[in-house]
């Protein structure tokens, strides 16, 4: 088996212009994509692709990861057709149970339906690809999307990195699946969707799968491809334990790292030791869902945890200086002109956090988009929220609400440049300001 | 007043300075926390059986630090450090310039790679500017209309 990283080929042959104009297409922060640049993207992924064909080559298999990789997948898809009529297309991947274009039909159905490809596959893909190279194409998942979730994360194998020239990534680093799925069911996620029971892998395989990949590649950096880390407390802690135990049995684990994302929770659930067998384990950054500062906001987008539980998160990593990634959504359908000024003030009361690395970075992302398939998408009457009609398809970003009238994606986006200015005046690091504010500046232009 | 706190196994006892003039002193078992007032810090620890070179974990208000982003000069037997009004921004600042200098040599000109991976970016005060007079352009236009 042989692989392309097309993501990787373009980002390193397009220059930054084109690979923004290209991030802003993806995002649906604009909705064409420039004559000259498809041409050169058509290009570059026809070259890569090509040069990983021979004559033993019998299947093309394409991992379409995300809501963000429909719009730019329905167009490679056809081009490989035209370029590679005489092999067998495979799709997989998230993105092919997303809703499109706002009807019922999901990507996946599209991808068939226009003979994009000859067979996709549902869900998680590990037993159901096996199945389908043994050719057995009734297994669930496989073209009907009535894949069924793996119940037992234990039963997979380890993931295998040898082979990858890994070196041509930025920020080494190997990835690692703790969990699938999440305990919350928060109403802007779509991730139930794809994995509607939270399933967690034990902790001492984890460890094990580090160890195995460390000796194989010699890397350290791990990062975890879980929505949340700490799902489970209990095997969250004992995965610490055990590698934390393990780096004193093998000092040539000693430099192991891992991040991932995290769930805030309540001090009763997360107590303190668990903070501080992150520290000795090796936890280096975590990824946290804040999403807005005002306790009403987030119970309403059913994070379930307060204020206190946000100081009492940030002391613990304070004592134990863990890096943390706020994600922050601007512009949720509640959010009234008082959340912002809260916001703001928030800024200013956790500087602190942000100058000792405690708060890392910030997050904001563009403004509050709503997808197909998520609790809120079901919401939309009881929010009074009119989607218009603006022609970015299954992310809305043009959404307004007759119950909070004010809330304009205008509105949305000074409150965006305004959070902008001001975590900027105040020291905090935010990655990809200037891709962020451009896909901004592509919605504003968009404005009708 | 702000606080700092020492924390290790072997530690029984300190005395703190500032400017030279004895803040103050004491025994501990493994952690104390003190009050740190602004000046030339110096903190002298006598560590059980006098096993000199213990680096004791310090908190400053409940952070914990890293001594070279803290600016604190460790030795055997103490560590030193100024603690001024602008600590947490110093501490800030050599931060970035730590990360900064961990970029790898081709990519330290690419603003790009550098606010990607490392969140440092400029204010971007043109793009903020360009994309309010697209607000304020299509607001007049709706307003007309």
């Amino acid at each position: 088996m042989k692989h392309v990283d097309l993501n990787l080929e373009l980002q390193s042959q397009l220059d930054s212009h084109e690979w923004q104009q290209l991030l802003s297409y993806c995002e649906l922060a604009k909705d064409t994509l420039d004559d000259h640049l498809w041409n050169k993207i058509a290009a570059i992924s026809i070259k890569h692709v090509r040069s990983h064909i021979d004559e033993y080559t019998a299947i093309l298999a394409f991992s379409i990861f995300s809501i963000y990789s429909i719009r730019i997948a329905g167009r490679i898809l056809p081009l490989m057709r035209d370029h590679f009529p005489d092999l067998s297309f495979l799709c997989g991947g998230n993105a092919l149970s997303s809703s499109i274009d706002g009807s019922k039909q999901i990507f996946g159905e599209k991808i068939l339906h226009e003979g994009w490809a000859h067979n996709v596959i549902y869900g998680e893909g590990e037993v159901a690809l096996k199945h389908f190279l043994q050719g057995d194409l009734l297994h669930p998942g496989i073209n009907v999307a009535n894949n069924q979730q793996i119940e037992d994360l234990d039963s997979l194998p380890f993931a295998d990195y040898r082979g990858m020239d890994l070196d041509r990534y930025s920020g080494k680093r190997l990835l690692l699946t703790g969990s699938r799925g999440c305990v919350r069911d928060c109403t802007f996620c779509d991730i139930a969707t794809v994995w509607p029971k939270f399933r967690y892998r034990s902790a001492a395989l984890l460890v094990e799968e580090m160890r195995k990949n460390f000796y194989e590649t010699g890397i350290d950096r791990f990062e975890f491809t879980d929505s949340l880390i700490n799902g489970s407390t209990k095997n969250f802690r004992k995965f610490n334990e055990l590698l934390y135990d393990a780096k004193q049995k093998d000092p040539a684990l000693s430099g192991i790292t891992y991040s991932g994302q995290f769930i805030c929770k309540q001090s009763t659930n997360m107590v303190p030791e668990i903070y501080e067998l992150m520290h000795l384990a090796g936890c280096k950054q975590i990824t946290v869902g804040i999403e807005s500062f005002s306790e009403h906001i987030r119970f309403h987008m059913r994070k379930k945890f307060t204020n206190a539980d946000i100081d009492y998160h940030l002391e613990q990593c304070a004592k134990w200086a863990l890096p943390n990634v706020f994600l922050m959504i601007i512009g949720y359908p509640i959010e009234t002109s008082e959340d912002h000024a809260y916001t703001l003030d928030c800024l200013r009361k956790y500087q602190r956090f942000g100058q000792m690395d405690v708060i890392s970075y910030l997050r904001w992302g563009l403004t509050m988009h709503i997808y197909e398939d998520t609790p809120l998408s079901k919401m939309m009457d009881d929010l009074g929220i009119d989607a218009g009609i603006h022609n970015v398809r299954d992310g809305l970003y043009a959404w307004n609400s007759i119950l909070n009238p004010g809330l304009t994606l205008q509105e949305r986006i000074k409150r965006r440049l305004e959070v902008h200015e001001l975590s900027y005046e105040l020291g905090y690091k935010m990655p990809m300001v200037n891709a962020e504010l451009m896909s901004l500046k592509a919605l504003a232009e968009g404005l009708s | 007043m702000h606080k700092i706190a020492l924390e290790h196994p072997s530690l029984t006892s300190f005395t703190l300075y500032a400017d030279g003039a004895k803040i103050s002193e004491g025994r501990c078992c493994g952690s104390i926390e003190i009050d740190l007032p602004r000046g030339e810090i110096e903190v002298w620890l006598n560590p059980m059986d006098k096993n000199w070179g213990i680096v004791p974990r310090i908190r400053i208000d409940g952070f914990l630090v890293n001594t070279y982003l803290a600016g604190i000069d460790v030795f055997d037997h103490m560590f030193k450090f100024i603690f001024a009004d602008d600590f947490f921004w110093r501490y800030a600042n050599m931060n970035v310039a730590s990360i900064l200098s961990s970029v790898p040599a081709q990519y330290r000109d690419d603003e790009g790679y550098i606010s990607k991976y490392f969140g440092l970016s400029g204010a971007n005060t043109d793009l903020v500017r360009d994309i309010r007079l697209i607000l304020d352009e299509k607001s007049d236009f709706h307003n007309n209309t």
